[in-house]
């Protein structure tokens, strides 16, 4: 057995090291099986955040779930479908609008956007990023600098930007998941960061 | 319309990566086939059982996924009584580096005649020397370092700065202390090396120690700390008792504790906690706040795990969990004797600790109990009153002396 229910126990009281273990333990098969079914990582990588988000912030309930390896992959097959199905409808937005809509979506005039608790909250979610990372998503998600430019502007290389970035769009999403009960533009972070 | 087989059979393909264009498109179709959503759901549940080579994200992605995690939940949650707690001692903490004469001495004898000012300059003979030399050592709150060299913290002007045998020691305000290690003393390692913060009866102290972590640290007790934290781990020693909000890395920090049928451990990454081993006391109390701790039971191995407002109460027989009154446990943080249903033997050790006296003729009475909320700042001959008015007793102050009269 890969767990046993003393790590589960562990989670369920804030135990940071014990969450470490059950991820490692279950992520791989949960990455895997949604990558190969969807065929797109980006994808897979965010049904593995989602879904560990999940048993995070439901973890005082952690030891009442009998079997915690059903209640884990049913979290999982549930967002998988639910981000294929917003993917699909942006995607279809994304035909009748064209990309520009992309640009409209980002200064915060059309699509759902336009929801001001939405705005508030990611607000919010930008405001507690650490310095660095608030910088590059300000230079690459609101100035629509391209990487190069912010890595000379902040006089770092490429790659640290690409890391900050991916942190802060993590981070971002968590936060947005966890604070609301539909996140449908959030959950499509990714998509932008695969444009920008 | 496919059935449940077919689109089985295409998980498959895919699960193996062995699916043609042609199979991912179908499969493709069928996931966004609203009519098939049940059996393609109940088929994804199952492809999370099938057998198949995985693989992990990268471990950047890994640690970026679980910073997010960890980063989105709201704001710990605060603490009620750290809000209030000391803000007494927050006042015009001023970090005047000033070079005092060097107050330190090994040797008690020099201090004293050092300490000969306070009865206003008169010479004092040698009884009242020895007095002297009894009360410093009973009423001072001291750091005996490494070396054998006592710091008097009482002696200490607020802001003054020492450095010593590998640790920093500043006194930033009335009863407060900030420790640091010098960056030597973080690379060496010496075992069995200690620095000893011990408080007299009525004093409490609030440490922070060199990893930030705060401790404050009740009457009567000591906490002794190594010569450096290690990379791994920061283990203290308490006896007595103490309020920790320990700061969170990566290097466990344990509090062991012991006497006679008792041997502890606390163990915790970041946490608050207190932890009353007075060896005064029948047992040993680990009340958790926040996060969470495990107590090692040193004698039979065993480990208890705490959830938040939960106490471990370890008796020679053994370790109970409860649930715990967080208001009456760290009742003496707020300065304030919490007494709720309390037995006159547990009162009086309380006060003895607190007004520095010892009761004598002590009675057995457990029927009656005390239900009490009093501020430490009280006269003891104004607490002993409002207890007299509970138990059917009389007491009776002689010098350092309670006697109690039936």
């Amino acid at each position: 057995m890969k767990y046993n229910t003393e790590l589960l126990h562990r989670v369920s009281l804030g135990d940071e090291i014990a969450f470490r273990k059950l991820f490692d333990a279950f992520h791989p098969n949960v990455y895997t099986t949604v990558f190969r079914i969807t065929n797109d990582e980006y994808i897979a990588e965010d049904v593995v955040q989602d879904t560990f988000l999940k048993v995070w912030m439901n973890r005082v309930d952690l030891d009442e779930i009998e079997n915690f390896e059903g209640w884990l992959y049913t979290i999982a097959r549930n967002i998988t479908f639910n981000i294929l199905k917003k993917g699909k409808n942006y995607k279809q937005y994304l035909a009748e609008e064209g990309e520009s809509s992309l640009l409209r979506i980002y200064s915060n005039t059309d699509y759902d956007v336009q929801d001001k608790d939405f705005q508030n909250l990611l607000q919010k979610a930008i405001h507690r990023l650490p310095p660095k990372q608030q910088q590059t998503y300000k230079l690459l998600k609101e100035q629509y600098l391209k990487r190069k430019e912010v890595a000379q502007i902040l006089n770092v290389s490429p790659e640290t930007v690409k890391y900050n970035i991916d942190q802060a769009m993590k981070s971002i999403r968590a936060y947005c998941l966890a604070h609301m009960k539909d996140m449908p533009l959030v959950l499509l972070l990714h998509f932008y960061s695969k444009y920008f | 319309m496919p059935n449940k087989q077919r689109i089985n059979y295409l998980f498959n393909q895919c699960l193996q990566q062995q699916e043609t264009i042609a199979e991912r498109g179908e499969l493709n179709q069928y996931m966004m086939d609203a009519s098939l959503k049940d059996i393609v759901e109940e088929c994804m549940l199952e492809a999370f059982y099938t057998d198949k080579p995985k693989e992990s994200l990268p471990i950047d992605t890994q640690d970026q996924i679980l910073t997010a995690i960890y980063s989105s939940s709201t704001k710990t949650r605060n603490f009620t009584l750290s809000k209030t707690l000391w803000r007494w001692t927050s006042v015009a903490a001023v970090f005047l580096m000033i070079s005092v004469p060097l107050i330190i001495k090994t040797d008690l004898h020099e201090k004293i005649l050092q300490f000969s000012f306070i009865n206003n300059g008169e010479k004092t003979s040698v009884e009242n020397q020895t007095r002297v030399e009894d009360s410093l050592v009973n009423e001072s709150a001291t750091l005996e370092m490494v070396d054998g060299t006592k710091l008097y913290l009482p002696t200490l002007a607020i802001g003054t700065k020492i450095s010593r045998n590998g640790l920093i020691v500043q006194k930033s305000a009335q009863n407060e202390l900030l420790l640091k290690y010098e960056l030597e003393s973080l690379h060496t390692k010496i075992k069995n090396a200690h620095h000893t913060i011990k408080t007299p009866k009525g004093v409490k102290y609030k440490l922070t120690l060199p990893d930030g972590s705060i401790v404050h640290l009740n009457a009567a007790s000591k906490l002794v700390l190594p010569y450096s934290f290690s990379d791994s781990s920061r283990n203290v020693e308490l006896s007595g008792e103490a309020y920790f909000e320990v700061v969170k890395d990566k290097r466990r920090f344990t509090v062991f504790s012991q006497k006679a049928g008792i041997r502890q451990e606390v163990k915790v990454y970041g946490t608050s906690f207190n932890i009353s081993a007075y060896s005064d006391d029948d047992s040993f109390t680990t009340t958790l706040v926040e996060g969470s701790v495990n107590v090692h039971n040193l004698n039979n191995k065993k480990v208890s795990w705490l959830k938040p407002n939960e106490i471990a109460t370890y008796r020679p027989t053994g370790i109970e969990i409860g649930k715990a009154d967080i208001d009456k446990n760290l009742a003496w943080i707020n300065n304030i004797f919490y007494f709720e249903e309390e037995e006159l033997d547990n009162v009086i050790k309380q006060i003895s600790r607190w007004y520095d006296v010892e009761f004598k003729d002590v009675p057995d009475l457990p029927q009656q109990k005390l239900w009490a909320q009093v501020s430490r700042d009280i006269q003891l001959i104004d607490l002993l009153s409002i207890i007299e008015k509970t138990y059917a007793i009389k007491f009776k102050i002689t010098g350092k002396e309670v006697y109690i009269v039936n």
